[in-house]
């Protein structure tokens, strides 16, 4: 009951009966006023002449002028006062009738107007966080709670795009996950059914070399929900000394694969940057280089400087990536046409992509078919003089 | 029984590959949907172990393929996916697309023996875990088979073939036939290795022998015995 009297409706309904009611009253009070002072202080008989009647034929009936002017006012007060009382019941009656209607009529209109406000509502109670599928959608005139819906919609159009690119990415890392779990499970499971010290040996490998997967996209992930927000804890980074880290931590596994590692780093570059993301963003393109490149080819780990922009790279000597597929490379958990499970998918790229991003830089590719791959990170040094990253390949 | 496993993580493919052999099936490996859909197209498969996730052609292409009819071979394979995506649309979109089965990743190995045994007993109509074939009795889930009630001692091929014999028994089965079903890619289709691997069978299943020689088709395992 306490709802339904604080309700929008109730309120409209009653402040629009209050009004027509007080303004009712006091146009018919005003009315009573003006005629009661009319009628009453200024009797129209007063001046009334009244003569005396000679020729009515019958014996003379002498009537003092005063005494007749007299009674005719009488008369017209009386009458004045029955109009008035008139005029005052029929306003009460008028008033008491008006009362209901206007309760009924403001009821109504209140009603019609707060109906798509009723619609919003309901449909925004039965929007649940698991169908975010379904619309408003008001239809009639382009008025204001026309739009209130469609901002309502328009809201929900982002709310759902973000749960749908949430539920994907949970799903894509899930499965990033899942796949060396796997692996491990099933090597072990295998190897634990046999007593053979040579594959339980193996397995061991197959469980460290997953642990690091697991490990790296681990770090992917936090690397990658830390860059959701600006960078923070940036600071001055040496740019050679970050691409001398990065050779000396790949050195090992590109020694295996009879890889070249050839450094390039001009020396005293200096951006302000997150470090630890930087070198993440880094050691990235160069882990997918080193996994990835042909047996005993080169890779190039470079660092420069153009235009007030440091560049950092890496080019392999690959067979290059198909022109339709660059665009995506950047996307999360992109994967090479026809590349194995350790391909660059993942977050990789996209972690590159956000760091050099994060830090007002931008990430480019520059790849030729059966030539090779470069993938550059830019990022603006102190005073850039050009507001965005040159384009061109800084290697060439 | 022949399998051939379609995954792209080389290290999970090659441990399936073990720990199924080891089973008694002969089992090929494909890293990639492509190779797994030429595989498919020049040997005939009991089932396939079918990543869903797969570089190139993907699993769910490969399953419609084959449910419409890709490849040669007395019966279409069976399909059990295996994929790291566990949403109800994944699953429903799977066994639509025509898998028999469906197991998420990370799997126990065991459990995945015991659907492949389940989905190949499907193709012969029975439903226990035990194949009964006269007084022929093997029970795939322990490896162990008996006649009259005495435990073979057989190797892991003879194992297989037995299998495959009590899994079509009363059908003549050619060599060929067996050659592909029994043994994996690896075997050499010009030995008489099928025609060595029977013998041996025989000679250990002893008197009133079952497995007839069909002259000039191959071989039949019968009832009598």
């Amino acid at each position: 009951m306490r709802q339904f009297l604080r309700s929008i409706r109730v309120r409209i309904a009653v402040v629009y009966s209050a009004i027509v009611f007080g303004l009712s009253a006091v146009a018919l009070g005003g009315v009573y006023i003006a005629l009661k002072s009319q009628l009453s202080s200024d009797p129209v008989t007063r001046d009334l002449l009244v003569q005396r009647v000679t020729d009515i034929p019958g014996p003379l009936v002498a009537v003092e002028q005063a005494v007749v002017r007299q009674t005719i006012v009488s008369m017209e007060r009386i009458v004045n006062a029955n109009t008035l009382e008139r005029l005052q019941d029929i306003s009460i009656i008028i008033l008491v009738g008006l009362f209901p209607m206007s309760v009924v009529i403001g009821w109504l209109v209140a009603g019609r107007a707060l109906q798509p406000i009723g619609r919003i509502s309901r449909v925004a109670r039965e929007i649940q966080a698991t169908d975010l599928t379904r619309r408003i959608r008001l239809a009639g005139p382009d008025d204001e709670l026309k739009n209130l819906a469609d901002t309502f919609d328009d809201m929900l159009d982002r709310i759902e795009a973000g749960a749908t690119a949430q539920q994907a990415f949970i799903q894509e890392t899930s499965h990033e996950l899942r796949n060396p779990l796997a692996i491990m499970a099933t090597n072990l499971d295998v190897a634990l059914n046999q007593d053979d010290p040579v594959e339980l040996r193996q397995a061991a490998g197959v469980v460290r070399r997953s642990i690091d997967r697991i490990s790296h996209t681990v770090d992917d992930l936090l690397t990658f929900g830390r860059n959701e927000t600006p960078i923070t804890r940036a600071a001055t980074v040496e740019v050679a000394e970050l691409v001398n880290q990065a050779a000396a931590e790949f050195k090992v596994s590109a020694e295996a694969r009879q890889i070249d590692l050839v450094v390039s780093a001009a020396h005293d570059l200096i951006v302000f940057a997150d470090q630890a993301a930087l070198r993440r963003a880094f050691e990235n393109l160069a882990g997918n280089a080193v996994r990835l490149a042909p047996l005993a080819s080169t890779i190039r780990l470079s660092a420069g400087t153009q235009d007030g922009w440091v560049w950092l790279a890496v080019a392999d000597e690959g067979p290059g990536i198909a022109e339709r597929e660059r665009h995506f490379v950047w996307q999360r958990h992109w994967r090479g046409e026809g590349s194995s499970g350790t391909s660059r998918g993942g977050l990789g790229l996209a972690v590159v992509r956000q760091v050099a991003e994060g830090h007002g830089g931008e990430a480019h590719l520059h790849s030729e078919d059966g030539v090779g791959s470069t993938f550059v990170i830019w990022i603006p040094s102190v005073r850039p003089s050009a507001s965005s990253a040159p384009t061109e390949n800084p290697l060439t | 029984m022949r399998i051939l496993v379609v995954e792209d993580e080389a290290e999970l493919a090659d441990a399936v590959q073990r720990g199924l052999q080891r089973e008694g099936y002969a089992v090929d490996v494909a890293y990639e949907g492509d190779e797994g859909l030429d595989k498919l197209s020049y040997t005939s498969y009991d089932l396939i172990c079918l990543d869903l996730n797969l570089p190139g052609t993907d699993g769910r292409e490969i399953a419609r393929q084959v449910r419409a009819g890709l490849g040669f071979g007395d019966e279409p394979p069976r399909i059990l996916m295996l994929t790291a995506r566990d949403s109800l649309d994944d699953r429903v979109a799977g066994l639509d697309d025509g898998a028999d089965d469906y197991l998420v990743k990370p799997f126990q190995f065991a459990e995945l023996a015991a659907r492949v045994r389940a989905l190949l007993r499907r193709d012969a109509g029975r439903s226990g875990a035990i194949l009964t074939v006269g007084s022929l009795e093997l029970d795939a889930a322990r490896h162990r088979a008996t006649r009259h009630g005495q435990p073979l001692d057989l190797t892991a091929k003879e194992f297989a073939l037995l299998r495959y014999l009590m899994l079509h028994s009363g059908q003549v089965l050619t060599a060929e036939r067996l050659l592909e079903h029994v043994w994996d890619e690896h075997a050499d289709p010009f030995t008489n290795t099928v025609r060595v691997t029977v013998s041996n069978l025989r000679r250990k299943l002893g008197d009133e022998q079952p497995i007839e020689t069909v002259v000039g088709s191959g071989y039949r395992l019968t009832e009598n015995g």
